[in-house]
């Protein structure tokens, strides 16, 4: 189960002769930490990496935002037509995001945002998935707590940010972290709305990479760990989290 | 004493009546897709434009390879604000001519004939010159002088010598060198042929597929007789060389500083020649891209300064500098006498071949799908060069495909 | 909580709720109609960033795709001219759409089901009480959350025809060379290897939820009962895991309908030595984006992929009904 990324390490430590031998070298000879060096030298990666962290932060500081709002309506306010557009927030789910690439690209074009950050960070501001996990959730807080509020005189939105927020730390906490992976994460997407080396983020500069290197494994492994290093720390620190809030998604 | 303020009075009114009809200065967009080993002479040739017109500022902007530039150009035509200027391929400018501002009218009828026959015609929409050539290669062959004294001239022969040449030198049963080099999905050998084999690829008004005529069936067999004679490669033929893998092949004259290095560095010989002719004629495939200009909300002004811009860089001293750097060729017939290029053919007499084969030379069709045509025919080319698929049948797929790309 | 203190002047709408909780007043219908639509301002208000979002890039679109699929794509004047339902004709009669379809459904008919079924002996692993659970439990889920660009090129890496890796392990097990990358018979198969090893641990971790969420009770019972290992197993832990087993099931075979970057990162931006690991989403963007800009008909199987998708979503959810089993 291991075995690629045992791999991956291990082949960015090797010398390029080392690489391509057969039997394969299960342990570098030398651990060429200049091959790092190299890659990173190759290719922008700083910039990769800014555009991939800058597109993660803003989306998810963003999602969160709107889910948050979003779902508190849905859960604790009654508005007209509150069925209708549950209805249709459910509906959506059906939807395969392929399917709206080539329209999302005529969309993007017609707004100049082409090649730019909008493309990668305004579609990105709004979740069905979030907003139902946070619903859900906010449920399952009382509506007592919420009239009590309302008498003390605390507005809904005060009541929100306050109260709510605090007390649904481990779902937004999900939500949070789901959305910071899939930007991360997100191939697709930028490859189809970006152009310039600039733009690229982190995996598709890795693929770019790639064609700059060619056959040179030691460089393109050493690149490729650098992409997950980010993934990896965060997972390490949020754990449980993440296995928890994938766990839950199953039990309805 | 009254003279005198008169006589200064009129040369400050005529100074003053200059400045305002002298021009208003102008900012025009270029994009381009000259990585950093051409970038340099364009950005010199570009400077040199800004001197003679001082009222016209050009912006250049680089957007990536080829495919990328078209990428940016369709987005912002989307947009609705595409440069002023760019470098497309025929057939992309094919679906962008009416909002384009031709170049040809604001020409003079002494430019437009100076430019190369074979070039006009895919430059032409409709009867107007929309675009200019600009910065073209020709495909020619690049054989090992050292192991070969005299190239083919025809393909019967190139065939014959390509068996001759696939050698094993070690005799262990493994070819150690072939007589030529194939890419699949790169169609370049097989278009040439079919082209000089009297074939085309649509017919004249694109309402039919002619390219599985008994003429492209041709084609595609010689391609597949050559197939145990030669190296296939998913790079550059460049390495192949380098590694003393083909001992000849056809491949563009853009590559021959990348091919002659890799030759040279490995202690090999490399020289050009034309492509060997076929059945019917001895044409050979011209590639590269055009300039235009854009009308969709540029200023006249705007339109006018990205003309003059394109009729400089035509210009027979201009093409040729152009050359001369970037391993193209130049696209007007008097720049071929011009001295700077004479000089540099003594110098460099590999490029007498590709002059002589470029004012003989045939450039890509016009259909806006071509680029997903050349796509369909170098998958056909592919299937049968790695043996999935008879000529025939690939043929006669390919006639299938391409039909459904024709349109409407 | 401490006695409610009242603001000096509390707002109508406090004082109605108040009122009406204390049931002291017949609220009259305009103030609680008043009432209701005051709230669902407010309420729109909160909605309103995340569905002007979702109303841009989720619905809009969706429209869109129809209509665009209904168009000869031209860019100077988008979407271009009706030609109504050619495009759709020019896709089913293209070969290498058939081609897609088809590698799309034999990528979905076996790596869904070999997912499923590794996923569910991973979770019974998991669910013993075994020394390296944590360690293990994290080691398969970190294929998952791992940026799929930079697994692929492991991957690719260890497919080499000479170097890899995988024909070497595979050496002892006496096969030949398989060339996985360039052999247009086994460049599916490789994506789906990778994609089996990639999803196998998520799933699992979603199974685990639902093993051990199954009441004691039943297991009890069926102790009683006399019955044990593989007979408590089939009637009771699958009948109880089936919620978790179909959710499972239809993420799965909606998501590996929508395949791609893996394959667009294994065989370096082609689709497959011979188009042999093309799949639908591959050709939409192939003919829209990458060779080609035929955006209509790259809409019309937009169109087709998502019939196919809501279709078999449509079957599942109708079998699901019936076969699910809640405690």
């Amino acid at each position: 189960m291991l075995l690629p990324f045992f791999w991956m390490v291990t082949t960015s430590f090797k010398s390029s002769s080392e690489v391509m031998q057969m039997p394969p070298q299960w342990i570098p000879s030398t651990w060429l930490w200049s091959n790092y060096a190299k890659a990173w030298s190759v290719a922008p990666f700083a910039r990769y990496f800014f555009n991939s962290f800058f597109m993660a932060i803003t989306t998810t500081i963003g999602e969160v935002i709107t889910t948050i709002m979003a779902a508190y309506a849905f859960a604790k306010m009654k508005f007209f037509g509150k069925n209708a557009l549950f209805a249709v927030l459910l509906a959506t789910l059906m939807i395969p995001g392929q399917m709206l690439l080539i329209p999302n690209y005529v969309t993007i074009n017609r707004l100049g945002w082409f090649d730019r950050y909008e493309a990668l960070i305004i579609p990105w501001l709004a979740s069905v998935f979030g907003i139902f996990l946070l619903r859900q959730f906010f449920r399952s807080i009382p509506d007592e707590l919420l009239d009590a509020a309302r008498i003390d005189g605390c507005s809904r939105l005060r009541f929100l940010w306050r109260i709510v927020v605090p007390l649904s730390k481990p779902a937004i906490m999900t939500v949070a972290l789901l959305k910071f992976l899939g930007s991360w994460n997100s191939f697709q997407w930028v490859l189809l709305m970006t152009n310039r080396e600039a733009m690229r983020t982190v995996p598709v500069g890795l693929m770019s990479f790639r064609s700059e290197v060619g056959t040179a494994y030691e460089l393109l492994m050493a690149a490729a760990v650098l992409a997950i290093i980010p993934v990896l720390i965060l997972f390490f620190f949020t754990q449980k989290q993440f296995i928890q809030g994938v766990a839950r998604t199953g039990i309805k | 004493m009254l003279r005198k303020g008169i006589l200064l009075g009129l040369i400050g009114l005529m100074l003053i009546g200059f400045g305002v009809f002298a021009q208003e200065p102008v900012t025009i967009e270029f994009w381009h897709s000259m990585s950093s080993g051409h970038q340099p002479y364009l950005v010199e040739l570009v400077d040199k434009f800004m001197e003679e017109y001082p009222y016209i500022t050009v912006n250049l902007t680089y957007q990536g390879g080829y495919g990328d530039t078209e990428d940016k150009v369709e987005a912002s035509v989307v947009a609705g604000n595409p440069p002023t200027m760019v470098q497309l391929y025929e057939n992309v400018i094919t679906p962008l001519v009416e909002v384009l501002y031709p170049i040809g009218p604001q020409m003079t009828a002494e430019e437009k004939a100076d430019i190369l026959d074979g070039l006009v015609e895919n430059n032409t929409f409709d009867g107007v010159l929309v675009s200019v050539p600009w910065n073209k290669s020709i495909m020619v062959l690049f054989y090992r002088s050292d192991l070969i004294d005299t190239p083919p001239t025809t393909w019967e022969e190139f065939a014959t010598m390509a068996a001759d040449l696939t050698v094993d030198i070690d005799g262990d049963g493994l070819i150690d060198r072939y007589g030529t080099g194939l890419r699949p999905y790169n169609p370049e050998l097989f278009l040439n042929y079919l082209i000089q084999n009297g074939g085309t690829i649509l017919n004249e008004d694109w309402s039919a597929v002619t390219i599985g005529d008994q003429a492209g069936v041709e084609a595609m067999q010689y391609a597949e007789s050559l197939v145990p004679y030669s190296y296939i490669s998913s790079g550059y033929l460049s390495d192949a060389v380098g590694s003393d893998l083909v001992a000849m092949f056809v491949d563009t004259s853009a590559g021959y500083y990348y091919n002659n290095k890799a030759a040279v560095d490995n202690g090999f010989e490399l020289s050009v020649a034309r492509v060997p002719a076929g059945p019917v004629n001895n044409k050979s495939a011209i590639q590269g891209t055009n300039l235009v200009v854009f009308d969709m909300g540029q200023t006249q002004a705007q339109k006018d300064a990205a003309v003059l811009l394109a009729r400089f860089l035509i210009r027979p001293e201009n093409t040729v500098a152009w050359s001369l750097r970037g391993g193209y060729l130049p696209v007007v017939k008097s720049a071929y006498e011009e001295q700077a290029w004479l000089d540099y053919l003594v110098e460099n007499p590999e490029y007498i071949v590709m002059s002589e084969a470029m004012v003989d030379g045939f450039a890509q069709i016009l259909h806006p799908n071509y680029g997903l045509m050349r796509g369909t025919i170098g998958g056909a080319f592919e299937e049968v060069i790695l043996g999935a698929s008879t000529a025939v049948d690939a043929m006669a797929n390919l006639v299938l495909d391409l039909t459904d790309l024709l349109d409407d | 909580m401490e006695a409610p203190v009242r603001k000096d002047r509390p707002s109508l709408f406090v004082l109605a709720k108040e009122n009406v909780m204390k049931r002291k007043l017949h609220i009259p219908d305009q103030w609680k109609v008043r009432a209701f639509w005051l709230e669902s301002g407010q309420a729109y208000l909160y909605l309103l960033p995340a569905f002007i979002i979702l109303a841009v890039f989720t619905f809009y679109p969706f429209f869109s795709a129809f209509r665009l699929s209904l168009y000869k794509w031209s860019a100077i004047r988008p979407p271009g001219t009706y030609i109504g339902l050619t495009n759709y004709a020019k896709i089913f009669a293209d070969r290498h759409f058939w081609n897609a379809v088809w590698n799309t459904f034999y990528y979905v008919a076996i790596s869904v089901p070999v997912t499923l079924f590794l996923a569910l002996l991973v979770a019974n692993l998991l669910n013993k009480p075994l020394r390296m659970r944590t360690f293990a439990r994290t080691s398969f889920f970190l294929a998952y959350i791992t940026p799929l660009v930079a697994v692929a090129m492991v991957w690719s890496w260890m497919y080499d025809w000479r170097y890899g890796v995988l024909n070497y392990l595979l050496g002892f097990l006496g096969i030949d060379l398989i060339n996985w990358l360039m052999d247009p018979r086994f460049a599916m198969l490789a994506v789906i290897i990778m994609s089996v090893w990639r999803f196998v641990g998520y799933q699992a971790i979603i199974l685990l939820a639902g093993l051990q969420n199954i009441d004691k009770m039943y297991y009890d019972a069926a102790k009683v009962d006399g019955a044990s290992g593989f007979r408590v197993w089939w009637n009771v832990t699958i009948p109880l895991l089936t919620p978790q087993i179909f959710f499972v099931f239809i993420m799965s075979m909606i998501g590996s309908f929508k395949v791609f970057t893996e394959i667009y990162v294994l065989f370096s931006g082609q689709p497959g030595p011979l188009k042999s690991a093309e799949t639908l989403v591959f050709y939409i963007l192939r003919i829209g984006r990458f060779d080609g800009n035929l955006l209509g008909r790259a809409a019309a199987a937009s169109i087709f992929l998502f019939g196919v998708i809501f279709a078999f979503t449509l079957i599942q959810l109708f079998v699901t009904q019936r076969k699910v089993h809640y405690q």
